[in-house]
């Protein structure tokens, strides 16, 4: 029996060393290629961050000031350590549009945070910038697939990012706006979705959190955050206003900004999907996006009032 | 709680700590443990069901004490045919019941009648056919007098519900099992060594020749008309991999834990997809239920003995009921029928029994001749295997004649180059290893231990790089 236990715990012992070693060593080569990854072009300031909403609709080339960082199913758990790297690495960010709706802090984003397949895909894309909390969270949650993840995966989609892509497909891998020309905004999918209601008792705290402490690392960092809601299609009715949404992020900030864009008319055809444009969509959407900025919505008092105003001005030019 | 979970990976060291450190040797210690941590594997399933499963236990266990005990023959069939009747009035209410009432209704609606039969919103009770087989073989073995019955309820209830085997067989013997269960058990260092080896190479089949395969394969058969016919043959040869890899990995995990408590249990595969002809297949898949219907159904109605139209009536019968076996569907029937037309040629002129010995013995390579005969034996089984993963008969005859079309002679449109490699390696080495128990057993003994160590982690880094992939045991649904 002693030899039985000697010799299985010293094979376990080699491999978990040989694979946390080598996951190890290819972490700390990316911690050196972070800057390459978030750094911003020298005449953006700005960035834009969230879920494959903003991904797809903000085209960040027919943006001047702002940089398109979003991600494909994307949750604020990992959207906190993108943020992280991105202070670190760009000391002249000034502000943030963060992707902000009721969904992203509802009970399905769990799912995106240590589901197995979402956390998969975040997990090997953010390990080397992960602290011990997230750690700590993701092992409470699904200890399984974190294991599996770690020392299956990782090391491997590491090594690919350090051998074989070149900055910008690197760049690409973390995020950035995602050109789609398809659409499937037939009236099939109509029927599909437009029933879908999000229930309040499907609010998530652990995502509510991770959206309350992102917004604490802007705002210790003196970096303006202005949440955005992205357009949406009209079937896919949007219960939930400014007021509702706003209550859930506490007293500490009750005074952001909610730039929300839900009412953006956009047609048929420029739709991906009911939540997302598609690249026609998203052309048109992005240069209406510019021009209020070049405008200096920024710099105006009210900025929800004169989003209500264009997006207005807009529907008269508008039909469906 | 699957093999190839974490849960799985906490609970075993557990239950080998307790089993041979707090037990201390006690026998009766170490089959309570067993028994145990077999139901809680089993409720951590579904709790509701373990009440099944101990009924059945009971049942058997009382039935086969009352056969013994019984002075009339009435009286010993009475009591044996109490214990079938309800037994198998479970598996048929719980796994066929809704086959048999959708069934009745289309047959009546082909009348132009209209019924409307109710039918019931039943769960599965994972591993039902397996506990079933278990305790029907013990009742008939007592019956035909062929073994004594158990007097002690735990020993009989670690044959019926011992965790390795309890949800996917392999399906034991009580001649087998219970003498085991029975007699005390010594730490054999050289036999644990083999079962970690065994569950190593299960895993490897499972989570990386199988899953790997299940993604493809799904992504063919759902999608099968818009497929051309090489894609369609692509997507048919990989699922023979699939279930291969998932019922034979799953077989040596069950095989391999068991070994680490110092139990033997059953071998369920020798290597079939390297046989020369049906009837060798069927010897080397799923042997012990292929060796389970053999005993107690087609030997007792005769077996190859008597006039022709017997020998085809009992071939029929034995493979149509064991496609039924595996699942209320007109599909698993039509797949059980089809291997039966394939092996009846064989068994009617006699040669069902001259391919015994594993192909190629002693040599590297098989004969050109015999390389053949594996190809026109795989072709063959792989036709079969597309009724069994097939939603419907006519969804599988829509497939076959999608794939017997121009196209497939095309270059198919989807290519899973790195499972096609993974299948590779997987057959050189399972052609290597052909004359052992299981491939992984002798292979690499020769090696250096650096070298040989190197391959098995070689073999965990691929197991936990495809586990993020996982998917069900294609037989916990039988």
């Amino acid at each position: 029996m002693q030899k039985f236990l000697s010799q299985t715990f010293t094979f376990v012992m080699l491999t978990v060393l040989m694979l946390t070693g080598s996951t190890y060593i290819t972490t700390f080569l990316m911690q050196k290629r972070n800057k390459e990854i978030h750094s911003l072009p020298p005449n953006k300031n700005y960035i834009i961050i969230g879920n494959s909403r903003p991904a797809l609709d903000f085209n960040d080339s027919l943006i001047h000031s702002a940089y398109n960082f979003s991600s494909f199913a994307e949750c604020y758990f990992y959207t906190y350590l993108k943020a992280e790297q991105l202070i670190k690495t760009n000391k002249n960010l000034k502000g943030v549009f963060l992707e902000y709706n009721i969904e992203d802090i509802g009970h399905k984003r769990d799912n995106w945070t240590w589901g197995k397949d979402l956390m998969q895909s975040n997990y090997i894309k953010y390990s080397y910038a992960m602290r011990a909390y997230n750690h700590e969270v993701l092992l409470k949650k699904n200890p399984g697939d974190l294991f599996a993840i770690y020392f299956g995966r990782t090391f491997l989609r590491q090594l690919k990012n350090l051998t074989v892509l070149d900055s910008t497909a690197l760049r690409k891998f973390y995020g950035g706006y995602f050109f789609d020309g398809s659409s499937i905004m037939d009236s099939t999918s109509n029927k599909i979705y437009v029933n879908q209601k999000f229930h309040l008792k499907n609010v998530s705290s652990f995502q509510k959190e991770q959206l309350l402490r992102l917004l604490d690392l802007f705002r210790d960092n003196h970096i303006k955050v202005y949440l955005i809601r992205s357009p949406l299609h009209f079937t896919n009715g949007v219960q939930f206003n400014r007021e509702t949404l706003i209550g859930y992020l506490g007293e500490k900030n009750k005074d952001l900004d909610y730039l929300d864009f839900n009412d953006y008319p956009a047609k048929l055809d420029e739709f991906r999907d009911p939540w997302h444009l598609n690249s026609k969509g998203a052309r048109k959407f992005s240069i209406f996006f510019n021009q209020l900025l070049e405008d200096g919505l920024l710099l105006k008092e009210n900025k929800e009032q004169v989003v209500r105003d264009a997006l207005l001005a807009l529907k008269k030019d508008y039909k469906e | 709680m699957l093999f190839n979970s974490f849960t799985f990976a906490i609970f075993l060291p557990i239950v080998f700590f307790l089993y041979w450190f707090v037990t201390k040797g006690n026998l009766r210690f170490q089959n309570i443990l067993l028994l145990v941590s077999s139901y809680f594997f089993y409720a951590c399933w579904d709790y509701r069901f373990l009440f099944l499963l101990i009924f059945s236990t009971l049942l058997d266990f009382f039935s086969g004490i009352k056969i013994e005990e019984a002075r009339t023959n009435r009286a010993k069939t009475f009591w044996l045919w109490l214990s079938i009747g309800i037994n198998v009035g479970f598996l048929g209410v719980f796994k066929y019941f809704n086959f048999f009432a959708g069934s009745f209704t289309e047959m009546i609606g082909g009348f132009g009648f209209k019924v409307d039969l109710w039918t019931l919103k039943i769960i599965l009770p994972v591993g039902i056919s397996f506990y079933t087989f278990h305790g029907l073989s013990y009742v008939i073995d007592i019956y035909k007098e062929r073994i004594k019955s158990e007097r002690d309820f735990i020993n009989y209830s670690v044959f019926v519900s011992f965790f390795p085997l309890l949800v996917a067989g392999p399906i034991e013997r009580a001649t087998h099992l219970l003498p085991q269960i029975i007699k005390e058990r010594t730490f054999n260092y050289v036999r644990a060594i083999d079962g970690l080896r065994q569950i190593l190479w299960g895993l490897f089949k499972k989570i990386v020749i199988a899953d790997s395969c299940a993604d493809v394969v799904n992504q063919i058969f759902n999608n099968s008309s818009e497929q051309s016919g090489s894609t369609l043959a692509l997507g048919a040869v990989l699922f023979a991999f699939q279930i291969y890899g998932d019922f034979s990995g799953y077989s040596d995990i069950a095989l391999g834990t068991a070994r680490l408590f110092g139990i033997e249990l059953l071998r369920n595969f020798a290597f079939p997809y390297f046989s020369r002809d049906i009837a060798e297949f069927w010897r080397r898949w799923h042997i012990s239920l292929s060796s389970w219907f053999k005993d107690y159904l087609y030997i007792p109605l005769g077996g190859s003995r008597g006039s022709t139209w017997k020998k085809i009536r009992n071939v029929l019968i034995v493979f149509i009921i064991s496609g039924f076996w595996h699942g209320a569907n007109w599909t698993f029937i039509i797949w059980g029928l089809l291997n039966a037309l394939y092996i009846l040629p064989s068994v009617l002129i006699k040669t069902n029994r001259i391919n015994l010995e594993i192909v190629a013995k002693g040599r590297l390579l098989p004969t050109i001749k015999e390389f053949g005969l594996i190809g026109m034996t795989f072709g063959l089984t792989v036709i079969a295997w597309i009724f069994f993963r097939s939603t419907s008969v006519g969804a599988a005859f829509d497939y076959l004649l999608r794939m017997f079309s121009k196209s497939l002679f095309t270059v198919p449109s989807e290519m899973p180059y790195v499972t096609l490699l993974l299948i590779t390696a997987f057959i050189i080495i399972e052609w290597l290893g052909r004359e052992d128990q299981y491939a992984l057993q002798k292979f690499g003994f020769k090696w250096a231990r650096p070298v040989r160590w190197s391959f098995y982690f070689v073999n965990v880094w691929l197991i936990l790089f495809f586990s993020g992939n996982q998917h069900e045991f294609i037989y916990f649904q039988f």
